[in-house]
């Protein structure tokens, strides 16, 4: 895992989908974030 | 943590999620929580500079884990602007999002149905004017979809494949009937321009779709989203939803997306009320075919 541009939010996978990059990541709360982006 | 109870005069679930009366009401621009965070800016939901399209486990669900999920899936970090406006490649991607986000949590064991929907508008409800939608991935199939499994009971196939084929006879309300995507307003309409997106071959959901039928989706859902909004030369609410096949096995199914827009002029809203909320019985003031006929030219109209 590693630090993301805050605090303690960690991306803790990436992968793609299709067309996209997803990118996982655990926010301070510990909900799920999931960034997808054009690969 | 959300409460079902089941209504047993209407054979329904009721959710109860009582959290949600706590959540974020229309922030102003400045403190929108759903904006990149920036540098010295205060900060939201999602914590980098920029991104393109992000989705996040709702912070008010109406369903988690382990009995589903509710996310927020936000479609760019632009705060202006809709899905209408949208880059059409941007658009295409939100297509792979929902197919992702249809696929993990239909595969989860506490998920029956995976509903993804967006509510634009104060008409119909938004609490945040950023472009976004929401996924909410029921515990149990809820009542519509199990009305369209009955209808292909009760027609002997698959429902929206004999309601499009008979559309496409007809012509009258199609706004859309070239290419892997129709769009037209349905013969039975209950809303003045409720309007279909249907996926021409039998498609049970977002994951048998080719790419270029996703392509087409994304294209005339933002025909159609750009033609509401020159309708009335205004902002069109709407509540957006797609209809896919249940994820507890049965199967059933056709992709579609159906739009409920709540106008019937410019300036005035169609309120579901004694009728509709006592009856069950939709009453209409304008015919299908002449909303049809308005809507046609709003899409087919200069970009």
């Amino acid at each position: 895992m590693r630090p993301l541009t805050l605090g303690y939010t960690f991306i803790v996978d990436e992968e793609r989908y299709g067309p996209l990059s997803v990118v996982r990541v655990v926010k301070e709360d510990g909900r799920a974030l999931i960034l997808f982006a054009r690969a | 943590m959300s409460v079902r109870r089941f209504n047993e005069l209407r054979g329904e679930e009721v959710v109860y999620a009582v959290d949600r009366q706590e959540r974020t009401f229309l922030p102003d621009a400045e403190h929108c929580p759903l904006c990149p965070t920036r540098p010295g800016g205060p900060p939201t939901e999602i914590p980098v500079e920029s991104f393109e399209i992000a989705v996040f486990e709702n912070r008010f669900p109406t369903f988690e884990a382990p009995e589903g999920a509710a996310e927020v899936v936000v479609y760019t970090d632009d705060h202006a602007g809709s899905f209408a406006t949208l880059e059409p490649g941007r658009a295409r991607d939100l297509m792979w999002v929902w197919r992702q986000r249809y696929e993990e949590l239909g595969a989860r064991h506490d998920v029956a149905y995976v509903l993804i929907f967006e509510n634009r508008g104060v008409e119909v409800g938004t609490t945040l004017h950023h472009p976004h939608g929401q996924i909410y991935a029921f515990p149990f199939v809820p009542p519509v979809a199990l009305g369209e499994l009955a209808a292909d009971e009760r027609l002997g196939g698959c429902a929206t494949c004999e309601l499009l084929a008979r559309e496409l006879r007809d012509g009258d309300r199609v706004l859309r009937g070239e290419g892997e995507v129709v769009a037209y307003v349905p013969f039975a309409a209950r809303w003045p321009y409720e309007t279909h997106v249907v996926m021409r071959e039998h498609r049970p959901s977002l994951l048998e779709c080719g790419d270029s039928e996703l392509d087409a989706l994304a294209e005339v859902l933002q025909a159609v989203t750009r033609g509401f909004d020159r309708l009335f030369e205004r902002p069109f609410p709407y509540v957006m939803v797609l209809h896919q096949a249940p994820c507890d096995g049965r199967g059933a199914g056709h992709l579609h997306v159906e739009f409920y827009p709540p106008l019937r002029s410019a300036t005035k809203l169609k309120y579901p009320a004694g009728c509709e909320q006592g009856a069950g019985t939709f009453v209409m003031d304008v015919l299908p075919e002449d909303s049809a006929a308005a809507l046609r030219s709003a899409i087919d109209g200069p970009s």
